[in-house]
């Protein structure tokens, strides 16, 4: 057996367009030390105050009871991207191929972003934040930061779209319509997490992946929009259920697939409105975190600061 | 071209004769030309069908570049027309002397340019078949369009500045059409009938009396003062595309002056464009002279300053603010993958129009048309940099990409210099190019005749 | 009831006009009418009519479209409620640019409208008085008077150097 060049080139895709989140405070790890106090002190907090809820709770009708959030803990995330996989079954999602790829047209509605943070310090600001200014250090960190559509309270791309194809529902989704959604993609331009994504051709399905489509949800046509949904029609088939039974939606009833496929238990889903949810009480831990919080764009989903292991010492 | 004839009887009649004149029965060289708009026209026509067909997928953009050559187009276009009002209606009101010879063109290319710019937020939806939902129909599901989005204020401004300017445009037509339809009364033949019939159904009855022109020279002058807020309106609007988004690079408050200056800019920059070489097809040198174009020459001029400054003030504000992304967006801008596009845009914008200064380039048509030229290119890459950088580079570097146009895109663009020149083409053989009327003013003023080219200016 | 004279004199300089017209004045005649290819306020002013109502179309079709505007907009927000971006229903910021926009539209439209009422236009039938050389380089001022006084009118105009005058019974 022996091994000869070819002489082919191979253009590999990337899909993501930097590795470095520029101290944007993004992709965040802390130090097992600095988590173990901010821990603490979030234990305190919720002893004293058992039912209080996170801010990102009061982007809904005040009438209803349930406003939808996700928490993600980074320190749990492998970055296998069995959740995206997941969301591609559930949702239709075409798979477009590695040429469409490279052209910055592939489909996911979950993405996971890997970020490079360099040497964790404990250092000069105290609280063992990354810096990733350091380019002369060996040790880096590789955060694995599952990306999807926020569900902003104060989504950007609501107010933009001319046709209200986006809208707030009353139960704290930003919502896409389909139907309505005549393609101007100035919703995507004003995301500031690209969550969304474009239907730039009517993909095929062809045989037998057509076998595979999930009929609770629509295969899009092209010139629309879509993002992740917080997969709304295991929502609606769970407020259906409770709704014969006569009662509310029970924390853990609705597992989007994402949730459900994460081998790592990396992703919850629960109503913010509940304070005794999983959602709630990931939301309200000491790591946790929003991306691009400063924009206030008021997402619906925390995550929870990686730690990195032996970070003692750089 | 007008034929050997006796001289004109009076300083107006020759007016009357030498705009007149330039109408109908082009040379071989027009229809060469309008036969070759119709095949670029044609060619970008499949270009978009195809892309109809096929899915917004056969233009370049990508996730997440998903504006690009189409809205720098759109907005180029709408820059363009607002330079027309601009000369029509805000000189108007200033009672400038030298924009009576330019001001019918500059007002067609302000309607041809908003026709061509109207194409394109059809052009760039995804489902260009319900481009209707963006208008207050009504409908059996009690739908309405999101006034809260700048696109529909663009559905609204674009919509309102293309009804005023043909109303403008119109009103200062009628007392020409009129002109014309006497001038055709005196000539035998079935086409001079005609033609009779045509403009003087055009000129709806206008017979100059005073009663007529009083109300006419109100109305106009109303129209003059409602078009000056839509000049400056209209582009902010559009530059709030950008503004009101939260992207780095677009967020600013400068946007809507900035805009408003490019957009006198670039629009100055087509007129000239346009105004050196139909003057020589038309043979009216006479009416368009250096005087003109020096005046022309000092507006560029000013608004590149106003341009460039905008420029610099961008780049200060993001180094001020100590906001990293905002710097980054723009530190990218000038040195990433764009650096080119934004090079050119320099350069044409804000250095060469710097030879304005010197009084023997602005009377010189010959270096007035050359820098109209690299100003329009200039002006197309500005709006392509802003566009496209902004949204290569925005908040989240994972998302990060970039963008190249396709061959649909570029098809599509020459199509759209096509369509306006075409419609341009038209209206200088169809409709007289000068106002006669307001020609004929500005000799009884004694404030410019044909042929002055006032060197003390 | 004595008859009426026109009197039609065309001249070629409105300056010669603005002087007829001013003298014209100063007589009791029925009524002075001018036409010609280009007018100026100096002439306006001359034959002296009341200011165009056009003005009163464009103030009352400027008001129109904003509050139309306004309406529109804060209406449909509460017929269909839909929250986007966290921004309230009735988001004025927003609604400022569409009631603008409005306002403009509906009173250069009501302008031109206004103007064509007034002026009579659009119309097939144009004055008896009007000659195709009236768009071009000539302009006509035709006085309606007694025929008492047309010798008199005649020689005034005359005086101003008319190219031609006409007389009309």
């Amino acid at each position: 057996m022996g091994l000869a060049a070819t002489g082919r080139r191979v253009e590999l895709v990337s899909l993501q367009g930097s590795h470095d989140d520029h101290d944007r405070e993004i992709a965040e790890v802390i130090s097992l030390d600095v988590a173990a106090e901010a821990e603490e002190h979030a234990r305190e907090e919720m002893e004293l105050h058992p039912e209080a809820l996170v801010h990102a709770s009061e982007d809904a009708d005040p009438k209803s009871p349930y406003r939808w959030g996700m928490a993600v803990d980074l320190s749990s995330c492998t970055g296998c991207s069995a959740c995206v996989t997941a969301c591609y079954a559930e949702n239709n999602i075409p798979v477009v191929g590695e040429e469409f790829c490279s052209q910055g047209r592939e489909m996911a509605w979950l993405r996971i972003g890997t970020y490079y943070e360099h040497a964790i310090e404990e250092g000069a600001n105290g609280h063992g934040d990354t810096h990733g200014d350091d380019p002369g250090s060996d040790s880096f960190h590789v955060v694995h930061l599952p990306m999807m559509c926020q569900q902003c309270g104060n989504a950007p791309c609501e107010p933009v779209c001319p046709v209200y194809a986006t809208y707030h529902n009353p139960e704290g989704l930003n919502v896409q319509i389909y139907n309505r959604c005549v393609g101007t993609r100035y919703c995507s331009n004003n995301c500031p997490y690209k969550a969304r994504r474009f239907e730039w051709f009517d993909y095929e399905f062809p045989f037998p992946l057509n076998l595979q489509l999930n009929p609770d949800v629509t295969v899009r046509e092209k010139g629309v929009m879509e993002k992740c949904t917080f997969c709304v029609q295991r929502v609606a088939a769970a407020k259906n259920t409770a709704a014969y039974e006569y009662r509310a939606v029970v924390d853990g009833e609705v597992t989007p697939a994402c949730a459900q496929t994460c081998p790592a238990e990396a992703i919850v889903f629960g109503n913010l409105r509940d304070p005794n949810s999983r959602v709630s009480q990931w939301a309200k831990s000491g790591r946790s975190y929003h991306v691009l919080g400063e924009l206030n764009t008021r997402p619906a989903i925390t995550y929870l600061k990686e730690v990195a292991r032996g970070t003692e010492e750089t | 071209m007008a034929s050997v004839a006796p001289p004109a009887r009076s300083p107006f009649a020759k007016v009357s004769r030498d705009i007149i004149g330039a109408l109908w029965e082009p040379d071989w060289r027009y229809h060469v030309m309008m036969v070759a708009l119709l095949a670029i026209l044609g060619w970008a026509g499949f270009a978009w069908i195809y892309q109809i067909k096929v899915g917004m997928g056969a233009a370049g953009i990508n996730h997440p570049v998903m504006w690009g050559v189409y809205i720098t187009n759109f907005v180029f276009w709408v820059g363009i027309a607002h330079s027309g009002t601009l000369i029509s209606a805000i000189l108007y009101l200033l009672r400038s002397g030298w924009r009576t010879t330019i001001n019918r063109a500059a007002e067609a290319m302000t309607i041809f340019a908003v026709m061509t710019a109207g194409l394109f937020p059809i052009i760039h939806l995804g489902r260009i078949w319900y481009f209707y939902f963006l208008a207050p129909y009504p409908n059996q599901r009690l739908l309405w369009p999101n006034f809260r989005s700048p696109l529909i204020w663009d559905f609204f401004a674009i919509s309102t500045y293309f009804t005023i300017s043909l109303l403008f445009w119109y009103s200062g037509l009628i007392p020409d059409v009129a002109a014309i339809r006497d001038k055709m009364k005196g000539l035998t033949g079935r086409a001079a009938r005609l033609k009779e019939k045509i403009y003087g159904a055009l000129a709806l009855g206008w017979q100059g009396s005073d009663r007529q022109w009083k109300n006419y020279r109100r109305a106009y002058l109303y129209m003059a003062a409602i078009a000056t807020p839509l000049v400056l309106s209209v582009h902010s609007v559009v530059s709030w595309d950008f503004a009101m988004a939260i992207t780095p690079g677009w967020h600013s408050t400068i946007f809507a002056p900035y805009f408003v200056a490019g957009a006198i800019f670039s629009g100055i920059a087509m007129v000239i464009t346009l105004s050196v070489p139909f003057r020589w097809a038309l043979g009216l040198e006479d009416y368009i002279n250096e005087y003109h174009y020096d005046n022309m020459g000092k507006l560029l001029l000013l608004t590149s300053l106003i341009v460039g400054y905008a420029y610099v003030t961008e780049y200060f504000m993001a180094w001020f603010s100590g906001d990293a992304m905002e710097w980054e967006s723009f530190r990218w801008r000038a040195l990433g993958a764009y650096a080119g596009p934004f090079v050119i845009m320099f350069i044409c914008n804000v250095l060469i129009p710097l030879l304005c200064f010197w009084r023997k380039i602005r009377r010189s048509i010959k270096a007035m048309f050359v820098i109209s030229i690299f100003v329009n290119i200039g002006m197309w890459y500005e709006r392509f940099v802003i566009i496209v950088s902004a949204l290569a580079h925005e908040y989240e570097p994972g998302a990060w990409g970039l963008y190249k146009p396709s061959w649909v895109e570029l098809s599509i663009t020459l199509g759209s210099f096509a369509w306006f020149l075409f419609w341009f083409m038209l209206f200088a053989k169809v409709l007289p190019a000068i106002s006669i009327t307001e020609v004929k003013e500005s000799i009884a003023e004694g404030v410019w005749s044909p042929g002055d080219k006032k060197e003390d200016s | 009831m004595s008859a009426l004279t026109a009197v039609t004199a065309i001249f070629d300089d409105i300056h010669a006009v603005v002087g007829a017209v001013r003298s014209i004045r100063e007589e009791d005649c029925k009524e002075v009418q001018v036409f010609g290819p280009i007018m100026e306020t100096e002439l306006e002013d001359a034959i002296g009519k009341p200011p165009s109502p056009v003005r009163r179309y464009a103030l009352i079709g400027g008001l129109a479209g904003c509050i139309s505007g306004f309406a529109i907009t804060i209406w449909s927000s509460y017929y269909y409620p839909l929250v986007v971006g966290g921004k309230p229903l009735a988001s004025i910021p927003a609604y400022v640019i569409i009631g603008f926009e409005m306002t403009i539209l509906f009173a250069g439209i009501s302008a031109l409208i206004g103007m064509l009422i007034h002026s009579r236009m659009p119309t097939t039938k144009l004055s008896r008085a009007y000659q195709a050389s009236f768009s071009d380089d000539e302009f006509g001022v035709r006085v309606i008077c007694d025929s008492s006084s047309s010798a008199k009118i005649q020689d005034l105009l005359s005086s101003y150097g008319p190219g031609e005058v006409r007389v009309e019974e």
